[in-house]
């Protein structure tokens, strides 16, 4: 039995430890225990208060049996675990409330003797056996990082035996349904069995025996390595039994209930199984050493549902009354008590974050609820008449079963996303499988559907009550027989059309290749082309850049002619400027003369008038004579002002005439330096129009060239077009008994593959019936004891 | 004894009969069932032959007879089975000693194997295992987490329950052997209620070849029904203890066909001491004694009598005359018990017990002393001519049917409601109102609750239902209680039966007259019953009649014209009982308001004479009283003899009953001659008229005075009880009426002799004259110088603390 080996491993590796940390003192000494060494340290430190008369929090120290029973707040010793016990820290005043009250620590040597004492085992006396519980096997528990998809390939069985254990003219009700969350495997309830289906081919890949009775509960483990089952014989028994998915094998069972099991699941680590039924009680085991961890007594009726959240922090179980709580997995302390069913709870069901725990019940009603309040965040009316089972998909989508024989599939705000054909039955249980993309439902009658999840069509049926091998195996040799039959007459109704199809295909496969050559053909000319039109393009440009020079030339001979004409007429100007300056002089000399002379002239009428005055008596001659005066004043200033207006025009004159001399001689200069550009200029057109008149040679050239390769590639694509029509004439043809053969193969190689797959399976049984029968035989044979 | 008797006896020697157990021989050979129809492959049918002997002994002789079929190709035998072979007719001749029967055997369809029924072949098997009783799965909340309906009320409830409330756990369809339906029932898993079947047996086969069939559930439609149940013989004479007798049950289905259902009905008896019945039906005689056993198969309970007398009973009937009817219908009851009756009583017995039965009070010394001195032959039958025309008569039936119809002021009902009703009641009877006329009137009732005080009928409760068990306890003699949840599992009533019966009373108006205190009952038209299982609405139906059409009219009028009339078999037989158990003490049907298939009548056929007496008489009290008290019945001494010792319910005897609370406080009133007073009534009035059930005294308490609460009969207590005596002893009652009555001091004042003065007294108490041992004992206390009026006093008081005083007999 594997899972004693567990227990014995276990064991064996505990003592080891203790041994090699305390062999030595072991022999030396008799055990620390109770009667000789704590008693006297309790008696003097605590049982003033923890008597059997005063019993503060309800423990008394003063007997071992008092010790271990614990007070008021559970155990207080956990043998083998000083820090797991609740006396320990208190007196070694790690957490209140501190022991001894209001006083020091108790000197160290004696908590050293409790300490011994609880390590030990907490042993009565010296020659107590200690009932010490192993410490959890590790290999058990997963790293709680690697609880989503397995490494590796998911678990499937290999190589399990499909011999059912019982086989019934008639299946029981679908109770119980899993499916691996990795694997195509679904895990179906039959009676003192469990089978498991391939969900791909929907074939039986095993057959689990379970001969304990009814199984009421499958769970796949959260990696899906390991499958649970949980049932027994109502009224009688219950338990869980753990199988390994792969080998078949049993892993362990646990519990020892005195009616069915009704529901249970395994924790996510693996750790842990909870399981509960007519009982009304929840019991968590250990699943290292098969011990009963904790019991929760707080349902009123038979407990119908438990999970275990997907991170292992929870577990939500429900009972027939409506009553539906979320406890804390490692410590079975109450999370939430969720209220809000009005009657029996079928099926609980996490979502993958583990913040969210589906509920349904016979109410009718889908309720989902959150885990940070425990507030009820949807509910919604799933089955008329009562809502049998609830799961969640990986992507959060919902099936439900119900007592209407419908199977839905909602989105987690209540929205019905699906609703398949009616079974003619109660629909029981349904579940996602193949990655969610099936689902897979059973209904009262025994009936197991395989749904497409997409389409919402059936897939397949799977038996619930398989047969046994041989005959399963006759059956299989008899449809494997027909369906070659069937897909040997197809093969053959399929031949001609597969000729055509290689006929077509080899004209097509000429055309093409002649295709191929013109097109090359074709190519090549166009190449041609290409090139030509390319120099030409280059021989243009060469030609226009000649002719850009040449009009550069050109056009300086104009400028140099212009500056020429320019300096020229700048020497004519300056030649008649110089002349008419030097005629100004003579003018302005003499003008200076007469003013001068005017000047002499008025002086001496000017000093008459003053002497007129000065002679002038009368006031009226010498008013006259003023006036007079005054007249020949101010005549005199203008005539002065004659004068030097004339000297200054003679000034100017004489400047002018310099700078007309000097203009004169520049432009005479500049003349002879634009006549010699303009010579040098006209000079330079001539190679430029030589140029030119080569370049425009060239193209013209080129240009003939390339009208010839163009009218040589036009012809070879003319050829290629006509070479591309006959290609796809043959195509056409090809296509066209293609379609005829697609359109019938299909069904041919469905059939073919069916009948293949029948043969693998005839041989599969085959084998598996060979081996089954060998192994009675070689029992058979065996020597009997005695004999 | 008498010589004269003695020689009458002699005389009567000739015709009386003698029975000689070991010397009779056979006088007539039964076989039961007596046609014997077989169809289909997995009926059968047993039977039971009985041969019964010229004493009347009746013997089981199943085992010794011999079974020769005339085709033997047809039927086929096993122990005292038959079974089909092949259809055809033919005759079964079973032969006893000489004696033939021929037996008809019709075998149908003798291979056809039809699919379980749930309701005909599965339903029974958990009546009879049990399974569904109260005290099992059939309890409100089921047993252990599973709920059957109470004996079976509900099949396609139970079907549900078993095959889709627990989906996978209650049946199991793959290997039905492992259904915890089947481990449970053969305690191969634990069952709290312990091994019910065995492996392999019929029952479990039954149940097993049913989930095998993949438990199919009925068609309504198509299924017959259940119409009638036979359980044979329908009598026996066993003859001492440890003789046995094995009944066989068949029931009749309404496609015709009939089904031996021995071993799926259930087995009762009323008297285990005389006949214990096994789970099998095997009744086996106990003490001597008469039992009714009964079988139950589905709604149905039949019953049988079984008379078990001592081994090898010599008996002789004692020749005397017959009044009436009642007298040879009694008589011819205890010759079959073998029992003989009391004498006749004296006439100082018969003048104190009739003045009390008929009229109420005991007789005064005046009427003790016309009685006794009257030498008419007829004395006896011109006296109770004589009481039944008093108004106490009429007051004291008042006051009786005071109490079944709860006539009392309350919260809801005003005094003078009451009053007024209670004032219809005196009217009614005192005017000798035919009784049907009376029930029509209260029943169909309309109008204000003081203009028309019968309407004061439905005032008694608003509720619906309540009335309605009322009216059936009241006027037929019936608790359907039960009936009300479940079908009921002693009577043939089920829930369609109540319910129906409900719809009579669902359409009743009530609403506030003028006068606050008044309230108008009227017929509202409209308001119906559903069923509570499938919530149909039911049509009006007769408890144990037909539906009539009510369309338009008052249910009630309907009803009352129906329910007090001959077509109710129960209305005047009820009605019958009552009167009868007033004057014995206990009714031919006992309780007298629980007439029940499995409660049977001591003498049926003694109960329907008297019901179709008072039928024929127009419903007329008197003529029925007369009869009875006429009779020699009535007037039998409560002296009991060896044979009629132990009898309790065959009126061998005249009963010791005590006086009726209101009776004994009247009589204690009347021989101290003081005056009552009465909230509501005069001076002087008597208890027996007094109006309001809420009135009441501490005598009338103590007594047993009905509250008036319920319709039970139970209501008025008769059982003596401590408190009673006590307060007789040292209460105020009858130390302070001797001494407010001055009785004693008028007979100090007569200067008589002491002896005289005793006579008085006894007279006045216990209408006789004191023995000689008495007055030897009591003289002492009249010596000279003794204080004559106190031994007088305390003579006066030990009287009225007598038990003689106290007891009616």
């Amino acid at each position: 039995m594997p899972f004693h080996r567990s227990i014995a491993f276990g064991m064996v590796l505990t003592c080891g430890l203790a041994a090699s940390a305390s062999a030595a003192d072991d022999k030396a000494k008799p055990k620390v225990n109770f009667q000789d060494n704590v008693l006297a340290i309790f008696q003097s430190r605590c049982n003033s208060c923890h008597n059997a008369d005063k019993a503060k929090g309800g423990l008394a120290l003063e007997t071992f049996a008092g010790a271990m029973e614990g007070g008021g707040s559970g155990k207080v010793i956990e043998p083998g675990d000083v820090e797991g016990s609740h006396l320990w820290k208190l007196v070694a005043q790690t957490e209140e409330p501190k022991m001894p009250p209001k006083s020091p620590r108790i000197p160290d040597a004696e908590l050293a003797v409790i300490k011994a004492w609880i390590e030990a085992g907490a042993p009565e006396t010296s020659g107590s056996v200690v009932a010490m519980k192993a410490k959890p096997k590790f290999e058990f528990k997963l790293d709680p990082s690697s609880m989503g998809k397995p490494v590796g390939p998911p678990a499937m069985p290999e190589g399990i035996s499909t011999e059912p254990v019982v086989v019934s003219p008639r299946a029981n009700a679908i109770v119980a349904m899993a499916a691996s969350p990795w694997a195509p495997l679904v895990a179906i309830a039959g009676h003192k069995q469990v089978l498991l289906y391939q969900a791909q081919k929907n074939r039986l890949v095993g057959v689990l025996p379970f001969p304990e009775g009814t199984i009421h509960v499958l769970k796949f483990s959260r990696n899906g390595s390991l499958l649970l089952a949980g049932g027994g014989r109502g009224g009688q028994s219950g338990l869980a039994v753990v199988f390994d998915v792969k080998t078949g094998k049993r892993v362990f069972e646990i519990g020892k209930e005195y009616d069915i099991v009704l529901a249970a699941d395994i924790s996510p680590d693996h750790g842990q199984v909870a399981l509960g039924g007519p009982s009304k009680v929840v019991r968590i085991y250990n699943t290292s050493d098969g011990q009963l961890q904790f019991e929760m007594k707080k349902h009123t009726e038979w407990v119908t549902a438990i999970e275990f959240s997907p991170d292992g922090v929870l577990l939500a179980t429900g009972d027939r009354n409506n009553g539906l709580i979320v406890w804390e997995a490692q410590t079975a302390r109450e999370f939430f008590d969720l209220r809000g069913h009005t009657a029996s709870i079928t099926d609980v069901s996490w979502r993958l974050d583990s913040n969210v725990v589906a509920s349904s019940a016979e109410d009718g009603s889908v309720k989902l609820w959150e885990m940070e309040n425990g507030a009820q965040i949807k509910s919604w009316g799933a089955h008329g008449g009562g809502t049998a089972s609830v799961r969640f998909a990986k992507d959060g989508r919902l099936v439900t079963t119900g007592r209407d024989r419908i199977v839905r599939v909602w989105d987690q705000n209540g929205g019905k996303q699906k609703e398949f054909e009616p079974f003619s039955d109660l629909a029981l249980r349904a579940v996602f499988a193949d990655d969610d993309t099936k689902i897979v439902a059973g209904d009262w009658s025994g009936e197991v559907r395989v749904i497409d999840g997409k389409e919402g069509k059936r897939i397949a049926n799977l038996l619930a009550n398989p047969s046994p091998i041989a005959t399963r195996l006759e059956q299989a040799k008899s449809l494997a027989q027909a369906a070659r039959l069937a897909a040997d007459q197809a093969a053959k109704e399929l031949a001609p059309f597969q000729g055509a199809v290689i006929d077509k295909t080899n004209l097509a496969t000429k055309a093409q290749e002649s295709l191929g050559q013109s097109n090359q053909d074709a190519q090549r000319q166009a190449e041609a082309v290409a090139g030509l039109e390319k120099l030409e393009a280059e021989k243009t440009k060469l030609l226009a850049s000649a002719q850009e020079v040449l009009k550069l030339a050109q056009a300086s001979i104009e400028k140099a002619n212009a500056e020429k004409a320019a300096a020229e007429k700048a020497v004519i100007e300056t030649t008649t400027a110089e002349k008419s300056t030097a005629e100004a002089i003579p003018v302005a000399r003499s003008a200076v003369e007469k003013s001068f002379n005017d000047k002499v002239a008025h002086d001496q009428a000017l000093a008459s008038a003053v002497e007129a005055l000065k002679s002038s008596s009368t006031k009226t001659l010498a008013d006259q004579a003023g006036a007079a005066l005054d007249q020949a004043l101010a005549r005199s200033t203008e005539l002065t002002a004659q004068v030097v207006k004339a000297a200054r025009t003679q000034v100017q004159a004489l400047a002018a005439w310099d700078r007309a001399v000097a203009a004169r001689a520049a432009a005479t200069g500049l003349l002879a330096a634009a006549t010699e550009k303009a010579r040098l200029a006209l000079e330079a057109v001539k190679p430029a129009q030589v140029a030119v008149e080569k370049a425009g040679a060239d193209r013209a050239e080129v240009s003939k060239k390339l009208a010839d390769a163009r009218n040589a590639a036009n012809a070879a694509k003319g050829i290629a077009d006509a070479r591309k029509k006959e290609l796809d004439a043959a195509l056409a043809a090809r296509a066209s008994v293609e379609k005829t053969l697609a359109d019938k193969r299909p069904a041919a190689d469905a059939l073919a593959a069916k009948a293949n797959e029948l043969k693998a399976e005839v041989e599969a049984l085959a084998v598996e019936l060979k081996a089954a029968e060998t192994q009675k035989t070689a029992a058979n044979d065996a020597p009997k004891p005695g004999s | 004894m008498n010589p004269s008797r003695f020689l009458i006896a002699l005389i009567a020697l000739g015709w009386a009969s003698v029975c000689q157990a070991g010397e009779s021989s056979i006088a007539r050979l039964e076989v039961f069932p007596k046609d014997v129809n077989l169809s289909t492959a997995r009926d059968r049918q047993s039977v039971v032959v009985q041969a019964t002997y010229t004493d009347g002994i009746t013997r089981d002789v199943t085992a010794q007879a011999s079974y020769t079929p005339a085709n033997p190709a047809l039927i086929r035998r096993d122990g005292f089975v038959l079974l089909p072979v092949a259809d055809g007719e033919t005759t079964l001749a079973v032969v006893f000693e000489g004696q033939t029967v021929q037996v008809p055997v019709k075998v149908t369809q003798a291979s056809a194997m039809p699919t379980l029924s749930f309701r005909i072949d599965i339903m029974p098997v958990f009546m009879r295992a049990g399974c569904n009783t109260g005290s099992c799965h059939g309890a409100a909340r089921g047993k252990d987490g599973f709920r059957l309906s109470l004996f079976g009320f509900d099949p396609d409830g139970d079907h549900f329950r078993l095959t889709r409330e627990m989906v996978g756990r209650r049946v199991n369809l793959a290997v039905p052997d492992d259904s915890t339906l089947l481990e449970k029932s053969i305690g191969a898993v634990t069952h709290t209620g312990g091994k019910r079947m065995e492996k392999g047996d019929e029952y479990y086969n039954t149940l097993k070849s049913w989930i095998e069939a993949g438990v199919p559930k009925d068609d309504v439609s198509k299924l017959p029904k259940v119409v009638g149940v036979e359980l044979y013989p329908r009598t026996a004479v066993l003859d001492g203890e440890k003789a046995t007798q094995q009944m066989t049950v068949r029931a009749k289905y309404s496609d015709g066909t009939d089904r031996d259902v021995t071993s799926l009905a259930v087995f009762l008896t009323n008297n285990e001491t005389s006949a214990a019945i096994s789970p099998n039906g095997l009744v086996t005689a106990g003490a001597r004694g008469e039992a009714f056993v009964m079988a139950r198969f589905e709604t149905h309970t039949v019953g049988s009598q079984v008379l078990v007398l001592p081994k090898g009973l010599k008996f002789e009937y004692p020749s005397e005359p017959e009044v009436n009817y009642v007298d040879a219908l009694v008589a011819a009851k205890l010759k079959k018990l073998r029992i003989a009756p009391s004498e006749i009583c004296s006439d100082e017995t018969f003048l104190r017990r009739a003045y009390i039965d008929v009229v109420g009070v005991p007789p005064t010394v005046e009427e003790y002393g016309r009685f006794m001195n009257s030498t008419a032959p007829d004395k006896r039958s011109k006296l109770i001519d004589e009481l039944v025309d008093r108004k106490e008569f009429s007051e004291l039936w008042v006051n009786k049917w005071a109490e079944i119809l709860q006539v009392k002021s309350s919260q809801q009902v005003s005094y003078k409601a009451m009053f007024l009703y209670y004032n219809w009641l005196v009217e009614k009877l005192s005017k000798n109102t035919p009784m049907d006329q009376m029930v029509q009137e209260l029943l169909g009732a309309n109008g204000g609750t003081f203009k028309n005080p019968s309407t004061n009928f439905y005032q008694s409760t608003n509720v619906t239902l309540e009335m309605t068990e009322n009216v059936a306890q009241v006027f037929m003699g019936m608790r359907i209680q039960c009936a009300q949840c479940h079908n009921h599992p002693f009577d043939r009533w089920t829930q369609d039966d109540y319910y129906g019966f409900a719809a009579f009373f669902s359409q009743i108006g009530r609403k506030q007259a003028e006068d606050q205190r008044e309230i108008i009952i009227f017929n509202s038209g409209g308001g119906e019953v559903n069923h509570p299982v499938g919530n149909r609405r039911m049509a009006p139906k007769f408890l144990g009649g037909a539906a009539p059409e009510v369309a338009g009219k008052d249910r009630r009028v309907v009803l009352a014209k129906w329910l007090a009339s001959p077509e109710n078999p129960w209305f005047a037989t009820s009605f019958a009982n009552r009167v009868w158990a007033h004057f014995f003490g206990s009714g031919i049907v006992e309780p007298v308001d629980d007439f029940r298939v499995s409660n049977p009548a001591t003498n049926p056929e003694l109960l329907e004479a008297l019901g179709k007496r008072f039928t024929d008489s127009k419903y007329d009290l008197k003529s029925l009283v007369r009869d009875i008290c006429n009779s020699r019945t009535y007037q039998r001494s409560t002296q009991r003899n060896e044979s009629n010792l132990t009898d309790e319910r065959n009126f061998a005897h005249a009963n010791l009953r005590r006086i009726k609370a209101e009776n004994l406080l009247d009589a204690i009133t009347l021989v101290t001659e003081t005056k009552d007073k009465f909230k509501g009534l005069p001076l002087g009035a008597r208890a027996t008229q007094i109006a309001d059930g809420s009135t009441s005294t501490y005598f009338l308490t103590t007594f047993g005075r009905a509250t008036r609460e319920t319709v039970c009969s139970c209501e008025v207590k008769m059982e003596p009880t401590l408190s009673q005596a006590l307060h007789l002893l040292n209460g105020n009652t009858t130390n302070q009426k001797i001494q407010q009555g001055g009785v004693v001091k008028k007979l100090i004042e007569t200067r008589k002799f002491p002896e005289e003065r005793l006579a008085e007294l006894y007279l006045r108490t216990l209408c006789r004259m004191p023995t000689r041992g008495e007055l030897d004992k009591l003289m002492p206390l009249f010596a000279e110088g003794s204080n004559q009026e106190q031994a007088l006093s305390d003579v006066f008081w030990a009287l009225l603390n007598s038990r003689e005083f106290l007891f009616n007999h």
